[in-house]
């Protein structure tokens, strides 16, 4: 029964999607020049696709199945640490550049450790420093490449 | 001839020091990467690309080819003693890989997998030496209505093979199409669903999505594993060989998943996982004893390993020869031609000869190297599965942070990654195939571009599609795999539905 309502929640967004997407081709330029298509005929298709697989989707949903659930259930408990991994991930992404590679690097990976390595505090400093400072190195120094510098002096 | 003198000039650029050391270090890390649970050769060729910016294109390529062929041959590791594929093709070498690694012959179960491998690589890519070129030839031929057919087959085999349900591979391949379009025209200028955001002018880049479809996505998925405590590290017993017996009843499995690796890579679209279902399918009718597969059977290690390395260099001749993905980890490799600028397909063979040849030759010394990787170092290597997960799910998302923001030194490209990474998180939700999305993506600009093409030099005559015998073969194909697929699933569902009755009350 899960699934069944999962594909149908598929459904409704991959329609809505598919209109939304339909209704911003009229925002494209048609400029006259000798092309028969021009830019807006080939996304027209993609949406119109799209709309007929929700459709297709949602025939499905109709159909008698197996509700046998695909994806083990034992991880779903955790989907709510994931959005709190999320949510670290996107200030880390936030910070990123303000605060530097190195720091907004070592702290992230600090607050990971803390929820993936509970109670070895010691262990998930010197493990995110370690990891971070040798990312940092192949990076920059083996690879030449750039990461920002942020807080840190030079 | 031209083939012989193509591969002899490849071996000569595949032996230099510096191709031999980036040739390693690909089938290296792919043999690491296969020995962590569920991280495949998408992810970790995603998770390298940006790594390789600043190379030469061809080391660069040798390497995360090697990654590629190196995930194939290692995946057994994991399926063998963790009863955990290390990537979806080698499913099948779980059903008696595991059942030998419990009767205490891991270490049998192991050789003959890397052996299988090495027999099937070999073989595999002598193949794709002797095809490659004739298909670019023959390739050459095709028009702008021949690529859009050649395309859109590649697309609907991707769509209708991969995962339970035609309509959500259909999905996301229109996805992965929608996103190919936003940006600018290349064909006018006109820009498209960008949203007045300057930096989508350029369109989104396709390392963000691979990047974040596969490895932010595989973090997510290694944070709830990790929490529920179902990664955890094994330890390896049994002895590292195997015997006379053995090698009597696997070297024609091998054989025979070869023949099947290959002809499925050759197809677009099917991937190894088919490859491997095919061969163990084969391996079960023609035994004497087709009962006792499941509980440790030699032959179904033997072939289905073959058949995965094979698909892989069956995959290699339509990337190379026709510029079409056969697989995801493919249409990953193909972004990453993309990225260095160079368009694989027949042109490249005119273009590029040295590249394209260097590339095929640097897998026979790629698999050399895999075999002395997996038979005699495979107990140290697989030493990696004592590491945490929980440290290894760190280091994959901080590689993915400073590969992505070094690829144009953007902020925003860090959360559109992370944006495709919660994406690739919801498909394996609800249950929805990636290849598909990354099909559309990458071969998006290039089916737009030939539908354009042909349709100006028809004057806008959509019959041009159907004039042409080989547009008109492909696209009857094309409409008939999406129907056999249709109604094969169909057929599938009401089995499931028949063995597993709704409750009652409830409507059919």
């Amino acid at each position: 029964m899960m699934e069944r309502r999962g594909d149908l929640a598929l459904a409704g967004i991959a329609a809505l999607l598919a209109l939304g997407y339909l209704a911003a081709t009229q925002w494209i330029a048609s400029p006259q020049l000798p092309d028969p298509v021009g830019p807006r005929t080939f996304p027209i298709l993609i949406g119109a696709g799209m709309l007929i697989a929700s459709g297709m989707l949602f025939l499905e949903t109709r159909a008698p199945i197996d509700d046998a659930p695909l994806v083990p259930e034992a991880p779903a408990r955790f989907r709510g640490s994931v959005l709190a991994a999320l949510i670290w991930t996107v200030v880390y992404y936030l910070l990123f550049e303000p605060v530097g590679y190195l720091p907004a690097t070592s702290v992230y990976s600090f607050g990971l450790l803390c929820m993936l390595n509970r109670g070895r505090h010691v262990m998930n400093v010197g493990t995110a420093l370690a990891m971070t400072g040798v990312l940092y190195g192949v990076f920059v120094h083996l690879l030449g490449i750039q990461l920002p510098g942020g807080l840190l002096p030079g | 001839m031209e083939s012989f003198h193509g591969i002899v000039g490849g071996l000569s650029v595949a032996v230099l020091p510096l191709s031999l050391l980036y040739t390693f270090s690909g089938v290296f890390i792919g043999t690491m990467i296969s020995h962590l649970p569920g991280i495949g050769p998408s992810a970790g060729i995603a998770l390298l690309i940006p790594i390789t910016f600043g190379m030469d294109p061809m080391m660069a390529l040798m390497m995360l080819s090697g990654i590629y062929y190196g995930c194939m041959y290692g995946g057994a590791v994991t399926a063998i003693l963790l009863n955990m594929p290390g990537d979806s093709a080698a499913v099948m070498t779980v059903l008696d890989g595991y059942p030998l690694a419990r009767q205490g012959r891991a270490g049998a179960a192991l050789t003959i997998a890397a052996v299988s491998s090495f027999i099937a690589g070999m073989i595999g890519v002598t193949l794709l030496v002797l095809i490659a070129a004739p298909l670019a030839r023959f390739a050459l031929r095709f028009g702008p209505a021949e690529f859009f057919a050649l395309m859109l087959f590649a697309l609907t085999t991707a769509t209708s093979l991969s995962g339970k349900s035609v309509a959500k591979g259909l999905i996301a391949v229109c996805l992965g199409l929608m996103l190919s379009t936003i940006g600018l025209d290349l064909q006018t200028g006109v820009s498209r669903f960008v949203f007045g955001i300057v930096q989508l002018q350029e369109g989104i880049s396709f390392l963000l999505l691979v990047v974040g479809i596969f490895a932010i996505a595989e973090g997510a998925r290694m944070i709830e594993g990790t929490l529920a405590g179902e990664i955890h590290t094994v330890e390896i017993k049994g002895r590292l060989w195997f015997t006379r017996e053995d090698w009597r009843a696997a070297w024609p499995a091998a054989l025979r998943g070869c023949g099947v690796g290959f002809t499925c890579g050759a197809a677009p679209g099917l991937g190894g996982t088919i490859a491997a279902m095919m061969s163990y399918v084969l391996e079960k009718r023609i035994s004497r004893q087709p009962e006792k597969f499941g509980t440790g059977m030699i032959q179904g290690v033997a072939g289905p390993e073959a058949s995965v390395n094979a698909d892989a260099c069956g995959n290699f001749a339509h990337l190379l020869a026709l510029g079409i993905p056969g697989s995801g980890a493919s249409a990953v490799l193909m972004g990453a031609f993309i990225l260095f600028g160079l368009q694989p397909g027949p042109m490249l063979f005119q273009t590029d000869p040295a590249l394209v040849w260097g590339l095929i030759a640097s897998m026979y010394v790629g698999n050399v190297m895999l075999l002395v990787l997996n038979f005699p170092l495979v107990g140290v290597l697989a030493r990696i599965l004592y590491i945490p997960p929980g440290l290894l799910t760190v280091f994959i998302l901080g590689v993915t942070s400073a590969g992505v923001y070094s690829f144009r030194t953007e902020p925003l490209d860090l959360l559109i990654a992370l944006g495709f990474g919660l994406m690739g998180y919801g498909f394996r939700i609800v249950d929805m195939p990636k290849a598909p999305l990354i099909f559309g993506m990458i071969l998006g600009p290039r089916i737009e571009q030939s539908f354009r093409q042909a349709m100006t030099i028809s004057g806008g005559d959509p019959m041009v599609f159907i004039r042409s015998p080989i547009a008109l073969g492909l696209l009857l194909i094309a409409a008939g795999t999406l129907a056999f697929s249709l109604w094969s699933k169909r057929r599938l569902r009401r089995q499931a539905g028949i063995a597993c009755p709704p409750p009652a009350g409830t409507s059919p």
